[in-house]
């Protein structure tokens, strides 16, 4: 396989002063194209006007830009549309489920309709109360001695949740006059 | 007046427009030619003149007289030419066989080109052609006292690889020309 420059040059060393000029081609000096008559008498000065002006812009290369341009903006929207995705996803992750939420929505279910979850709305208010008390660093005389992490504050609800014995809850509901007859499940 | 004596004025100031003007008169034919034959539409060309001129004057402080002059301008313009041709392209995703077609029928239709039986077959089997071996094919066939050196200078390449690459094009053209 020759692909270097030399092995070339070795194998064409004749074709400079070879007639490369085959019968069937035609002469030359034979143009078949035409301009505008005086176009080169003209040409210096109109290429000279244009230069000390700056004023002949490059029209095709403008709009053969317009495509790229367009594609750009395509890909940069897309990069926004992932971005906005992600931290829409990553907020609802961190959102703290509140119990009344979740004891809400299966009171709703038919499963749990009329059970101790509908009782228990009113208890599971005033822990997501505490909860959210302790969540954000504020100390009660309820617990006073249950340290949460700031980090873990800031964390979720549910991770909140699980550092609270459930001695400590009944304690709380207790001091709150909270009733908790119906705490049977 | 040579080259370097036409480069000294165009780096003095006061002569470097009436400078530019000669260097426009001396070079404008050789570089209209090679541009037109290249994308055949005269208006294509005369814009890209222009162009090509325009960045000749613009880059004149740029130049370091590394090469000849000569050379420099036709670099430019060989640059230009290509960068048209790939705009014609649309996008990356085009061939140049669609660019040839555009080429064609610029061929067919523009009345600025009148050629017999044997002009045109010629011309369209030129079209056939990649665009570099196109451009080196043509510029070795009508320009006589251009010799594969400095056609090497102007366009990058090895002599020993434009003499094959002009040999292999003239072997396609012969080849098209007689079975068309």
């Amino acid at each position: 396989m020759m692909d270097t420059r030399d092995d070339i040059e070795k194998v064409f060393p004749e074709l400079d002063d070879r007639d490369e000029k085959p019968a069937c081609f035609p002469d030359a000096g034979n143009n078949p194209f035409s301009i505008p008559r005086g176009y080169f008498d003209t040409l210096a000065e109109r290429v000279v006007q244009s230069c000390e002006s700056g004023t002949h812009s490059m029209k095709g290369r403008r709009w053969s830009m317009v495509p790229a341009l367009y594609a750009a903006a395509a890909v940069f929207l897309l990069g926004l549309a992932v971005i906005a995705i992600l931290l829409s996803g990553e907020k609802s992750n961190n959102e703290p489920v509140l119990l009344t939420q979740q004891l809400d929505s299966r009171s709703k279910d038919s499963k749990y309709s009329g059970s101790t979850a509908d009782s228990l709305l009113p208890a599971a208010a005033s822990i997501d109360q505490l909860i959210s008390r302790q969540a954000s660093g504020e100390a009660t005389a309820a617990f006073p001695a249950t340290p949460i992490k700031q980090e873990q504050a800031s964390n979720s609800h549910e991770q909140v949740l699980n550092n609270i014995s459930d001695e400590e809850i009944i304690e709380f509901l207790l001091q709150e006059d909270i009733d908790v007859t119906d705490l049977t499940y | 007046m040579s080259d370097e004596a036409l480069l000294q004025r165009l780096r003095d100031p006061e002569t470097v427009n009436a400078a530019f003007r000669e260097l426009v008169k001396r070079y404008q034919e050789k570089i209209y030619w090679l541009v037109r034959r290249m994308v055949l539409n005269h208006e294509d060309a005369d814009d890209l003149v222009q162009n090509i001129f325009l960045k000749v004057y613009t880059n004149l402080h740029a130049f370091k007289g590394a090469s000849s002059l000569y050379t420099w301008i036709y670099r430019i313009a060989v640059n230009e030419v290509f960068s048209h041709l790939k705009s014609m392209r649309k996008n990356v995703f085009v061939s140049y066989d669609t660019v040839s077609a555009k080429l064609e029928n610029t061929l067919r239709y523009d009345p600025g080109i009148s050629a017999d039986l044997i002009q045109e077959r010629f011309q369209k089997a030129m079209l056939k052609l990649p665009p570099k071996q196109r451009l080196v094919f043509q510029m070795k066939y009508y320009e006589s006292d251009l010799t594969f050196e400095k056609m090497s200078d102007i366009l990058d390449t090895s002599s020993g690889a434009l003499k094959a690459s002009y040999h292999q094009a003239v072997k396609k053209i012969e080849k098209m020309m007689l079975d068309d």
